[in-house]
């Protein structure tokens, strides 16, 4: 499809050019040098030269507290509100990444039955991508999950950084309404981006986590797992949450919060018994949820995007890479002998 | 012989003569980090390590020997000033046996990354069972900002901003409370549902009463490790806020936590008298 260069004030004026028509979601630096994505008020306020955002797009498609029903109790009647969001938002500058992830977020929520607030989300959305023409970071590793630094996937438009500015190119009828809004000088021939090169760790196939299931590798991770929520809240593709109402007398909300199954008590039935009491169990549980039970249940699709964020945020050292890694390898030493076979799994 | 060299020696002894049965220590991760990790035979104590890297408290893992109850074993730790501060205050407040833990002291002048460091008057653990490594001579590296005068000195409506704002970027990933070794309650009160103490949600009002609640069930019991700031994904200076509840209890009792197992901190002792003004 058809390219433009805009050097990076046309970039930048394009962006306030839309943003009277959007609620514009871009990279910013924050605190002490960190990026994250925040709706901003101005095309200024982006910053760049991201690598990556501490937070991922997931929180403004499923955001991490939202009402889903108001209830009113008047005095003959009670009423229900769902309030269905109705804002579009334009989320400017993602990596591949992130917009890869959406395809778990949308074999979930758009599945049967459909979720309207994910949903008028998703559909009030245009996204535009920052390629990764260079590694952002040590700890990506896209290519492993079946993404790709240059990847299009749920992508609007695409942006290619290039030393005189930006390389923009519309890769759908809603990106291409975008486009026509942006200034800068046709691209010919076309720019075609080169993918760098990334680590490759395995991606163990199902059987291997069965194989694994009761192998001592949980509790050794577990062992320094703090419990927190981290991994699960910056990943892009986490999506548990706990539903509670707020409120008294004649006006109570319904919320839909975030929750992490990383955390103590996540698990526990109404008789009291716990069936993950060990942080070991529950990192297996969040760890086979993403590479095991989801592609199993959604035709293949991976509960990861390979972004780095859990690498990165785990106080303790906790490196996905490596456990996958470690589930290959103990699977195949698990293979020969015979030992460790899952009990109690009707595969 | 270096200090990491000293440990392994230490950890191996401890192993082979069945003294402990494992030790919580820290060895190479990857990416270069450093992690926390539990060696349980002669051979595992060769991958024990100790540089500036070292940043956890390895006191918050005893509390894991609470759960094994009477059958717990006993443990080798080891430990910076801060976390043997950290096992006293456990000690005073019965949630271990110090009988139960040969300490491998560490003297420390600070370690990576840690704001904390900067202003900690400490340099050999307050409590071992044996001591490793030198009392090391020169300043910590890090200055020691003082980020908390600056934002005294500004007007409580600024300040009440400053932390508003800081409060509403928090995810409430709780990662601050459970790298603390004092927080330790088997059902958080921000997470108690029935009676519910506060929502689910994650927005300022409720993620402000969680860090104030926490602040203040830490007043006299927290050791200023800073590991709280350490760990936030956001980049909310945690530990400024707990430091300067430190500071007014430092002010007004002459009090610092975890200095010995036996001084009754101020906010868990009774005494009659005060209540006579």
């Amino acid at each position: 499809m058809p390219q433009r260069l805009l050097n990076p004030e046309e970039l930048l004026a394009w962006v306030d050019r839309l943003l009277p028509g959007y609620r514009v979601v871009a990279p910013v630096r924050e605190g002490e040098g960190r990026f994250f994505l925040r709706p901003i008020g101005g095309a200024q306020e982006m910053d760049l030269s991201v690598t990556r955002t501490v937070n991922s797009l997931k929180e403004y498609f499923f955001p991490p507290t939202e009402a889903i029903v108001q209830i009113r109790r008047g005095k003959t009647a009670v009423r229900l509100e769902v309030p269905v969001p109705e804002e579009r938002q334009l989320l400017f500058a993602v990596r591949p990444c992130d917009a890869a992830a959406l395809a778990s977020m949308d074999a979930l929520f758009l599945g049967d039955p459909a979720d309207p607030y994910y949903g008028a989300r998703r559909r009030q959305s245009v996204l535009v991508g920052l390629a990764c023409l260079e590694v952002p970071t040590p700890e990506c590793f896209c290519t492993t999950t079946g993404g790709s630094p240059i990847g299009t996937a749920n992508l609007d438009l695409i942006l290619y950084r290039v030393p005189e500015g930006y390389i923009v190119e519309a890769l759908t009828p809603r990106g291409e309404e975008l486009f026509q809004e942006a200034s800068g000088r046709p691209v010919e021939p076309p720019f075609r981006p080169q993918a760098p090169g990334l680590p490759a760790y395995p991606c163990p196939p199902q059987e291997d986590w069965i194989r694994v299931f009761t192998d001592p590798l949980w509790e050794e991770l577990g062992e320094r797992c703090l419990g927190c929520k981290i991994c699960t809240y910056v990943c892009p593709t986490c999506y548990c949450f706990d539903i509670r109402d707020r409120g008294a007398g004649g006006r109570v909300e319904r919320l839909r919060a975030w929750d992490a199954c990383t955390s103590k008590h996540y698990s526990v039935e109404a008789s009291g018994h716990d069936p993950r009491p060990t942080r070991g169990t529950r990192l297996r549980n969040r760890f086979c949820h993403k590479y095991y039970y989801f592609p199993w249940r959604y035709q293949g699709t991976l509960l990861c995007s390979g972004c780095g964020r859990c690498v990165a945020a785990c106080p303790v050292n906790i490196d996905l890479t490596e456990v996958l890694e470690e589930v290959a390898t103990r699977s195949r030493v698990d293979r020969s002998s015979g030992r460790n076979q899952a009990q109690g799994l009707d595969h | 012989m270096s200090t990491s060299d000293d440990i392994r020696r230490v950890a191996r002894e401890l192993l082979e003569k069945g003294e402990v049965a494992r030790i919580y220590g820290y060895a190479e991760g990857r990416r270069g980090q450093v992690r926390p990790f539990i060696a349980r035979t002669p051979a595992e104590a060769e991958r024990l390590l100790f540089d500036r890297r070292c940043v956890h408290n390895l006191a918050l893992y005893l509390l894991d020997l609470k759960a094994e109850g009477a059958e717990a074993p006993r443990v080798g730790v080891v430990m910076k000033p801060c976390d043997a501060r950290a096992l006293n205050v456990l000690v005073l407040e019965h949630q271990l046996d110090r009988a139960q833990v040969h300490v491998i002291g560490v003297p420390c002048n600070g370690v990576e990354g840690k704001r904390a460091c900067g202003t900690c008057p400490d340099r050999t653990p307050p409590t071992y069972d044996t001591l490793v490594g030198e009392v090391p001579t020169e300043e910590p590296g890090q200055a020691a900002e003082d980020e908390l005068a600056r934002l005294l000195a500004l007007p409580p409506e600024e300040r009440r901003r400053f932390w508003a704002e800081q409060f509403a970027r928090c995810i409430r990933c709780y990662a601050c409370r459970q790298v603390c070794p004092m927080c330790y309650c088997e059902v958080c009160i921000a997470e108690k549902l029935d009676p519910p103490w506060e929502s689910i949600a994650i927005a300022p009002s409720e993620n402000e009463f969680y860090h104030v609640l926490r602040g203040y069930h830490l007043i006299g019991r927290c050791i200023e490790c800073g590991e709280c700031e350490r760990v936030c994904p956001m980049g909310i200076p945690v530990f400024l806020y707990q430091r300067y509840l430190a500071e007014e209890v430092r002010r007004t009792f002459d009090f610092r936590p975890g200095m010995d197992a036996e001084t009754l901190a101020p906010f868990m002792t009774f005494r009659k008298e005060e209540l006579e003004g």
